[in-house]
Formats: C-alpha cells, structure tokens, sequence
C-alpha cells in the first residue's frame, strides 16, 4: 500500500508550547481518524499537513511530495482537500459559485470545473440550495458546503477538521458514507472528538495527546483496549480513555 | 474562458462594490455635472475635463471599498483555507481587484455619460478630448489598486474609511494653492484634469496643448503597478514579485519625472494658455446698440449678453470714448483704444464691462485681467452704470475687490460712494446725460474728483 503521508519527527512550536513533539507517523489510503483531548495537537497537525504552517523540525512527505519545496508544494495542492475547523466563508457567494471559487484556486482543468462541481455539490446534498447564498444557509449546510470545498477536487489526501460538527444525525450518517467511499482511493485524515464517526468510518485511528501519538491501531482494537475499563459510556470510548490515561500516566 | 478569468467574473459578480454602486454613481455624477449643469452653453472639451473629474470623488471612493474588500479573507477567517490552495495568490488578488475596478469604470462611464447627457441640451461646441477622460479612468483604477495594498497591509475595519480621506486630500492638496507653483501639483490627477487647458471654458480660442496622456498613463500605471506588486510581495516574495515591483517603480518615476517637466515647459504648464496658438474663428454678432460678438461656441448666450450690454452702456452711447462694439477676446478685458469692450459671456461679466467703461483702461492684451485701480468717482458711476441691470451680486463682488485696495479708509470712502451713487441716481436721465457728455472724458481719464460729482 502506497504511503501517502510520511512523517517524521515533525515538531511544532508556538513561542515556549510544543504543540507537536517528534512525531512520526505513516499513512496510506483509507480513513484515518484522529482522536484525542482538546490541545492535544490535532488541528496543528492537520494544518501542517495542509501545507499552512511549515514544521519547526522533522521530515515531511506527503503525496510524495516535499512540500518544502515550492514547486513540489504546488503539484501536492492540487490534489489536496482541506476542511478547517472553523469555515470561513463569503457569505454572498452561491454554493456553486464558492465550491467553483475553490476548484479554480485547486488549478482543476476548466473543462472539469463545472461538472466537478456539479458532483461534489451533489455528494453533500446541497443540489437544491446551489444558487443559494451561504449568507442563508444552516449551520449544517455551511458545514457541507465546506466539505464540498474540500472535494471538489477528488483529492488524493483529504484533511478533515472536526467534519461533522453541527451536521444532523441524517447527514452524518451521510457523510460517513462519503468518507468511506472516499477513503477507498484516497487517504483521508479527520480529526473528530465523536468517537462513534470513528467506528463508522475509520479504518485506522491514532489518538494523539499532548503532542505525541498514545495509540495507534484500528477502531476494533482500541475497542478491545477498553475491555473491562470502566469510564466510558461505549466500548470505544472506554477504550479511548484507557490509551489516554495509560499515556498521562 | 480561462481560470482565472473565471475567478475574474465570480469576483466581479460578487464584489462589495457592486453594493456601493449607486453611491459611486451619485459621487462621480455630481461631483462632475454639478457646474456643467449651471452652465448655459456647451463645450465638449470643457465636458471632457468634467467627465475626468467624476474621478477625484470615485478614485478615493474606490480606495476605500478595495481596502474593505481586501481585508475580507482576514474579517471572514479564510487565510487558512486560502493557503491550502495551489493557484498563485496574485493572481487571486488580481481578479478580486479587477472584480473591484471594473465596477469603479462602470460607475464613471456612467457618471461620464450623465456629463454627456447635461451637455448635449446645449448643443455642445467642439469636440471631446479623450486626455481628461483617459486620465480620470486610470486614476480610478489606481485608487482602487493602492486602497486594495492598504486594506491588505492592515486588514483593519479602520483602513477603509480612512483611505478615501487620505486620497482625496493628497490630490487636493497637490492641487491647491499650496503648490500653484511647483512641479509636484502635476502630480495629481485633480490638476492633470481639471488643468484649464481642458476646463476653462476660454480655451475655445486655443489651440489644444501637447498631450500629457503618456506621461500622466506612466505616472498612473506606475502606483497600480507598485500596489499590485506590493501586495504580491506581501503574500509571497519571488524574483518575478521583485521584479514587477521594481519596473512599476521606474514608469512610476519616469512619469512624476516627465509631468514636472512638464510644469517647467511654456508650453504645457499650468494655465499657459497665452502661450499657445491661436485658432482662427469668425465670431456670431448681433445688432443692438452696438454690435455684440462672441466666439460661436457662446451664440447661445449672446442675445441675454446684447441685452444687459445695451442697459449698461445706453448712458454713454454716442460720447466721446465709449463704446462702438462688444466682443468675447481671448482672455482681456477692458476696451480697446477702437472703442472694441470686451466681454465674457460665460459670466456676464458686468464688473468687467462696467470698470472699462469709466476708466480708460490700459492697453488690453493676452493675460488674466486687466488691473483697475478705480478712483471713487469713477467706482460711483461703475456701481450706478451696474445696477442698471440689477446686477447686485457683481456689485458686491466689484466692492469687495474695491476694499481690499482701499483699505483703512474704507469705511468713508464707501459712506460718501453710496451717497454719491444715490444722488447721481435721483437725477432725471437728461441730466445725467447731460453731466455724462460734460465729464465723460475727464472722468475716464480720472481728472475728477468726488466734488465734480452732482
């Protein structure tokens, strides 16, 4: 299986905090959820495999690319999705036209513009709100038009930042599908505090606190992790608190 | 269409100017209509000049909307998203501005075809001259393109209204008194347009003046080409960033290099009209009194102008000194020694026409005015002659000039004037014409004093 993010020792700093701390981590196709405690690092990670922010410190390898360099960084973009955590917007854009806006910045072929647009409008379920302006949509909706964004593209790796926050159950059910399906040609990275979005539609998981990666294993074994572990109100989420109390510890 | 064509036409479609339209609109069409639409006469390349000056209202207007919309990644969180993406952010910004600019020329083209509009219930005279007009756009377009620089190096809701008032008063100020006399007031477009080469409606007589549009497209070419650049620097530095920057620098200097010369040469300084060559043109003249003649760009007014003319000179028609015609000169005024009063017809100039007519004036040639120096008695008769045709306001102006010259003695001296004007005007008009026929003469040529007067 291809490696499509290679990561190592990467280090990030913020004045005198070290969000990330020496960590190494691979990963090729399938969903790969990311879980873990608020300030546990997980935005700046996605960020810095988002090409934002460069790495204080550590070796950097994503698509195969070294987006060190500005060339290589260029071509890595184009087959990048990107949903933050928090979604800015302009609110007097129509979903079309801000999901067109974002594949023409990915540098998509014009001829593929409008179709793909088409499509990944179509994939959340906002066909009928398309010339809608974002001004007017929900809270879920804006979510979905930022998640439409993130692939228009059809990316190779696709980084998303708590995805389903504000969505209804209906749509998250939904849009773990797309994941899934996603995630069968691509490597997607979400990071999430749900833990069940894990068990849907993960096919790996690494819970990251304080800046390193305590765990790192599949949905089921971590799971089983949490076997006989009394806080949680879940299987996972036992599981999650032993990886987590076994890493403060 | 290409992509970032494409990015041009969402941009524009969607740009925060598009809100500020009508405002823009208002803005560039009143503040370039506002004397067209006094004026009872047409002359397209005093249009032309008015049609540039939309742009002193639109271009800082301008700034301030691109330094709004500039800030709009910051205000609406969309850096990180932004940044993800592969497409060169110059040339996002390039569309967002282009977006921004083409709504800035929309609304002066239309506050341009207003002027049009205003003009063409007169019967315009000439034709446009493109100088003014182009100069007015590109002064728009870098507005627009230093405010977007502004609004992009402070994102801050604070920029976008302060752009406007820094833009409108640097050009004002370099076209102000302050710097009448130095080279640096070419440096703004308000002067480039409103220069009287284009705006004052005498020009008629004149050949046009070389053309500045080359040097005054580098000056204006080179700040849009330094904003855009700045602000491609200021997302990312490259040699290519650099680059542009520097050439924006150097057409931006040549051009302010080329425009100051400019001042310093006869030929195309400011107000150097006497400078230049003539036109030959056959002037409209009507019978009243005396004949009364203006340049054909002014016959719509030439029968209001014979008729006050008559009221003013009726008194002295037929003595010695005054009057056998009127006629519009190319910047005199006074009387000839033929007996040829000149006029203007463009202001009535009833101040004019009444000081020629009590004091023998100076040997008119080209230049700005004529210098008075009245005597009282004579400024009695000028005031009496005035008010003839109720021209109350010209009188005050007329006094107002009179007492700054006068000075410490004003007071009296104005006293005694009012009194004499009032007598002078109780007496019967054989009377007056008979004083006039005695004293005309010495009274022109200031032999008089105010015992003299009835």
């Amino acid at each position: 299986m291809a490696v499509n993010v290679d990561v190592q020792g990467l280090t990030q700093r913020f004045g005198r905090t070290t969000v990330l701390d020496g960590l190494d981590l691979r990963v090729g196709t399938g969903v790969f959820g990311l879980l873990g405690p608020n300030g546990a690092g997980k935005t700046t990670l996605l960020r810095t495999l988002a090409t934002i922010v460069p790495p204080k410190q550590g070796r950097l390898r994503l698509l195969g690319h070294d987006p060190g360099r500005d060339h290589e960084r260029r071509l890595l973009r184009r087959r990048l999705g990107y949903l933050p955590q928090h979604l800015g917007y302009y609110p007097n854009f129509t979903v079309f036209e801000f999901v067109e806006y974002f594949a023409l910045l990915k540098e998509m072929p014009n001829d593929e513009v409008r179709p793909a647009v088409a499509r990944a409008v179509a994939r959340v379920g906002l066909e009928e709100r398309g010339r809608s302006k974002l001004k007017t949509l929900s809270g879920g909706m804006l979510r979905r038009v930022g998640i439409a964004q993130a692939i228009v593209n059809e990316p190779d790796l696709l980084l998303l930042d708590e995805p389903t926050a504000g969505l209804d159950p209906e749509q998250r059910v939904i849009f773990r599908e797309l994941l899934r399906e996603i995630g069968t040609d691509a490597t997607v990275i979400v990071s999430t505090h749900l833990v069940e979005d894990v068990a849907a539609a993960c096919t790996e998981v690494a819970l990251l606190n304080a800046g390193r990666i305590a765990f790192r294993g599949t949905p089921d074994e971590l799971t089983t992790l949490g076997d006989g572990y009394a806080i949680g109100d879940s299987p996972l989420e036992r599981g999650y608190s032993r990886a987590l109390a076994g890493a403060r510890a | 269409m290409t992509g970032t064509l494409r990015l041009f036409t969402i941009e524009w479609r969607r740009s925060v100017a598009l809100w500020f339209f009508p405002l823009l609109v208002l803005a560039g069409g009143w503040f370039s209509a506002d004397l067209l639409l006094s004026m009872k006469v047409a002359i397209w390349a005093n249009t032309s000049a008015h049609i540039g000056l939309a742009a002193i209202a639109l271009a800082p207007l301008m700034g301030g909307v691109a330094a709004w919309a500039a800030g709009r990644d910051q205000r609406r969180g969309m850096r990180d998203l932004l940044a993800t993406t592969p497409r060169p952010a110059p040339q996002r910004d390039l569309a967002a501005l282009g977006g921004l600019a083409l709504w800035g020329m929309l609304a002066y083209v239309a506050a341009g075809a207003y002027d049009v509009f205003v003009s063409l219930r007169n019967d315009p005279w000439g034709a446009l001259v493109a100088e003014p007009i182009v100069v007015g756009l590109l002064a728009v377009i870098a507005g627009a393109a230093i405010g977007y620089l502004a609004g992009t190096l402070v994102p801050s809701r604070l920029v976008p209204p302060l752009v406007p008032i820094v833009l409108f008063f640097t050009m004002g100020l370099l076209n102000s008194g302050w710097f009448w006399d130095d080279p640096v007031t070419n440096l703004s477009p308000w002067t480039l347009i409103e220069d009287a080469r284009f705006g004052n409606p005498n020009t008629v007589f004149y050949a046009h003046p070389p053309s500045l549009l080359l040097e005054s497209l580098l000056w204006l070419a080179g700040p849009t080409g330094v904003a855009i650049a700045a602000v491609a620097l200021y997302r990312r530095r490259s040699l290519i960033t650099w680059g542009a920057l520097a050439v924006s620098v150097v057409v931006a200097a040549t051009g302010a290099t080329t425009l100051m010369l400019a001042f310093e040469n006869p030929n195309t300084g400011r107000g150097q009209w006497e400078t230049r060559e003539l036109v030959a043109s056959t002037p409209v003249c009507i019978e009243r009194s005396i004949p009364v003649c203006v340049h054909p760009a002014f016959e719509p007014l030439l029968a209001e102008n014979a008729s006050q003319i008559d009221l003013v000179i009726e008194p002295v028609l037929g003595l010695s000194g005054a009057p056998v015609r009127a006629e519009q000169l190319p910047f005199a005024n006074g009387m000839y020694a033929n007996g040829t009063l000149t006029i203007d017809p463009i202001f009535g100039d009833v101040e004019g026409v009444t000081l020629a007519l009590v004091q023998d004036s100076v040997a008119p040639g080209p230049g700005w005015n004529m210098q008075y120096h009245l005597q009282p008695e004579q400024d009695v008769i000028a005031i009496w002659l005035a008010r003839r045709i109720d021209a109350s306001a010209f009188e005050h102006s007329y006094r107002m000039t009179f007492d700054s010259v006068a000075g410490p003695i004003r007071d009296p001296v104005q006293d005694d004037i009012d009194a004499a004007v009032a007598r002078f005007n109780a007496l019967a008009p054989a009377e007056q014409r008979a004083w006039l026929e005695a004293n005309y003469a010495d009274l022109r040529a200031g032999r008089l004093d105010m015992d003299d007067l009835p």
